[in-house]
């Protein structure tokens, strides 16, 4: 009798062990089947994938209080957790989190120049395109708590009372805005150092400005002089504050129909016709890259679909981007023969025992990168002349293509993940194991010059409707003050390849 | 003495397969795309793994299971180690297939190929396994070779 006892109590026990087991287990299977379901394609942890994270761990809090500091949720473990059972995976994911915790949403700071030379862009006898791009960007900013402040900047700062949403409504955008500041001349100066001060980690500041530099009195002074000024202004107040943030200018064109007021013309002259203005966006890096890679910004980022958009281009650190690229193991422009080094689980970028081909004495290679989701000019990343090689033998690029996914293998696929271009890299010969450094340099982009004037006094010249005065000297200014911290040229991203004999 | 220095090296052989599996296999059949993947889904030393789990297995079963006298002859020990080589041959494939298949990659044409190899692998390591283990056999000790 005893025996039939203890042997069914040990039966009992080692079943619920194995219930409870396997309950764990269970519960584990279904956290990690979420998490894959949410994260394994874009390999991103967005607000709304996190929401449901949240969701799971909070009904199921017994199982997971290793997650939970007392009543509050450890944000910090959980992406440990994510970040380390993606890696374990048999094919390893580096994946990202976009607005999660309490950052989904960053708060904008808008400044909209209401100066002499601005009200003409939103004249009723103009084509509405101003407006129309400016309500567009507007209206494309999530944030439901609405913590967006609308600035009017001109001789000085001055926050408009009644918030974003009646100014959008207002027909008149600068009519709203009459009365605000002194519209006689623009203080870039103070204007840039309040944005650049202002900005916070969760901030994006959005300028909008004809970017001609004017002083109180202009009338009479050498443009030069004035060009020095403002070279020396926007070097002076941007050099302390580069290291953490970056600026994007985007270049628009709309309507101008009124006054247009030349450095040598204080009473204006009378211009109806198209005339450039800008939008600058001034963020931290992080704040940056995330407009281009969270779903809610997305809209946001597109400033080519804005009304009246010509180029963009972005001031920033060296290596802002850090786009994914893998050397492919099977394609048709490759030429010669390598191993890939062992190991490499999510990007092949070493590889050995390289040796010409046989026919053409060539090596060539093909890399995969992903040149999406940055702000650089298309044409310009895919001008070879704007990358430089850095190796020990003589290589070089041969071609830029978009990618075509039928020519890749399904481990090229699963290598080259979201790359949109492929890289044709030639070389004769590889003498020693060496590391190839291509990076995209970072220059001040051919649109800038010539969208810059020295002198803006003839309203009908050719050129009057698509340049900015001194606009060359107060950004050549602010590239300045990002090259002081960068060793070297600068440049956008550096893909690194190291080839073994 | 002799019989335990034939284990102890039959060990050493089967631990240095296990240990070197990569370099083994690469080293008779290569092919860029395949071997890469293989190493990185970790499925060279599993498959070294199960190839030497089965040709120990196999010899002992020969050796220690059956040991009988009718099934002792050289043509009954070729016929186990063909069985145990099919076991492990189709046990990997369909492993390593499976594995394949579900990151979406099809290596159908290779993974033929290095079946062969793999089979002949296992070949060589039954024979290992058979002269570590045969001397302490009662009635298959002699096989296949007589000492």
């Amino acid at each position: 009798m005893k025996t039939i006892i203890k042997t069914t109590a040990c039966v009992m026990l080692v079943a619920s062990l194995t219930i409870m087991c396997s309950c764990n287990s269970g519960k584990n299977k279904e956290f990690n089947q979420i998490l894959l379901d949410l994260a394994e394609k874009d390999r991103i942890v967005d607000y709304n994938d996190w929401e449901q994270i949240k969701e799971f761990l909070e009904s199921n809090k017994n199982h997971y209080s290793f997650f939970f500091d007392g009543e509050t949720m450890s944000v910090e473990s959980i992406k440990c957790y994510v970040i380390d059972f993606f890696n374990k995976r048999r094919t390893p994911m580096d994946i990202k989190f976009v607005g999660i915790g309490d950052n989904r949403f960053l708060n904008v700071k808008f400044y909209l120049e209401r100066s002499g030379s601005m009200t003409p862009y939103d004249s009723p006898a103009g084509d509405g395109k101003f407006k129309s791009a400016i309500v567009g960007m507007l209206n494309n900013l999530p944030n439901e708590k609405n913590n967006h402040k609308l600035f009017v900047v001109n001789s000085s700062i001055n926050e408009y009372p009644e918030g974003i949403k009646k100014f959008l409504a207002d027909n008149n955008i600068f009519e709203a805005t009459r009365g605000i500041g002194d519209p006689s001349f623009t203080d870039f100066a103070s204007i840039f150092n309040s944005i650049l001060n202002n900005t916070k980690d969760n901030e994006l500041s959005i300028l909008v400005t004809d970017m001609i530099y004017s002083t109180k009195n202009m009338n009479g002074v050498n443009p030069q002089k004035v060009f020095a000024e403002a070279n020396g202004m926007t070097n002076a107040i941007f050099k302390n504050r580069v290291v953490n943030l970056s600026t994007l200018i985007v270049k628009m064109t709309g309507s101008y129909n009124g006054l247009y007021y030349s450095y040598n013309t204080p009473k204006g002259k009378k211009y109806n016709g198209q005339r450039p203005y800008y939008i600058i966006v001034i963020g931290n890096k992080e704040n940056i890259l995330r407009l281009t890679e969270d779903k809610a910004y997305f809209s946001l980022s597109k400033f080519q679909k804005l009304n009246g958009f010509e180029n963009l281009y972005l001031f920033g650190n060296s290596g802002i981007y850090h786009p994914h690229y893998s050397i492919l193991l099977n394609h048709p422009n490759i030429q010669g023969y390598f191993h890939p080094e062992r190991g490499q689980t999510k990007q092949i970028t070493e590889i050995k025992e390289i040796n010409p081909d046989r026919n053409t004495g060539n090596i060539q290679l093909a890399l995969a990168v992903d040149l999406s989701k940055m702000f650089i000019d298309d044409d310009y990343m895919l001008n070879k002349a704007n990358y430089e090689v850095e190796s020990i033998d003589d290589v070089s690029i041969v071609q830029i293509k978009p990618i075509d996914k039928k020519e890749l293998s399904q481990v090229d696929k699963k290598y080259s993940g979201s790359a949109t271009h492929i890289f044709i890299i030639e070389s004769q010969n590889i003498s020693c194991n060496q590391l190839i450094k291509i990076k995209l340099k970072n220059k001040i982009p051919s649109w800038v010059f010539s969208s810059s004037s020295d002198d803006d006094s003839d309203v009908n010249d050719e050129s009057f409707s698509s340049t900015t005065f001194g606009l060359k000297y107060l950004l050549s200014g602010i590239y300045d003050s990002y090259n002081l911290n960068t060793d070297g040229a600068p440049y956008y991203f550096e893909l690194n390849m190291q080839l073994n004999k | 003495m002799r019989n335990y220095i034939l284990i102890v090296i039959g060990i050493c052989l089967s631990l240095l397969m296990i240990l070197f599996s990569a370099n083994i296999f690469e080293s008779i059949f290569y092919d860029r795309e395949f071997s890469n993947e293989m190493y990185n889904l970790g499925l060279y030393f599993e498959i070294a793994l199960l190839d030497v789990i089965t040709a120990w297995l196999g010899a002992f079963i020969f050796y220690y299971l059956i040991n009988s006298v009718r099934f002792s002859r050289w043509f009954h020990w070729l016929l186990t180690m063909l069985i145990t080589a099919l076991f492990s041959v189709a046990t990997c494939y369909y492993h390593s297939e499976n594995v394949f298949i579900s990151d979406a990659m099809d290596f159908s044409r290779q993974l033929f190929i290095f079946s062969f190899i793999n089979a002949i692998v296992e070949c060589v390591l039954f024979i290992v396994a058979s002269f570590s283990m045969r001397s302490w056999s009662s009635n298959c000790r002699y096989t296949p070779i007589p000492e």
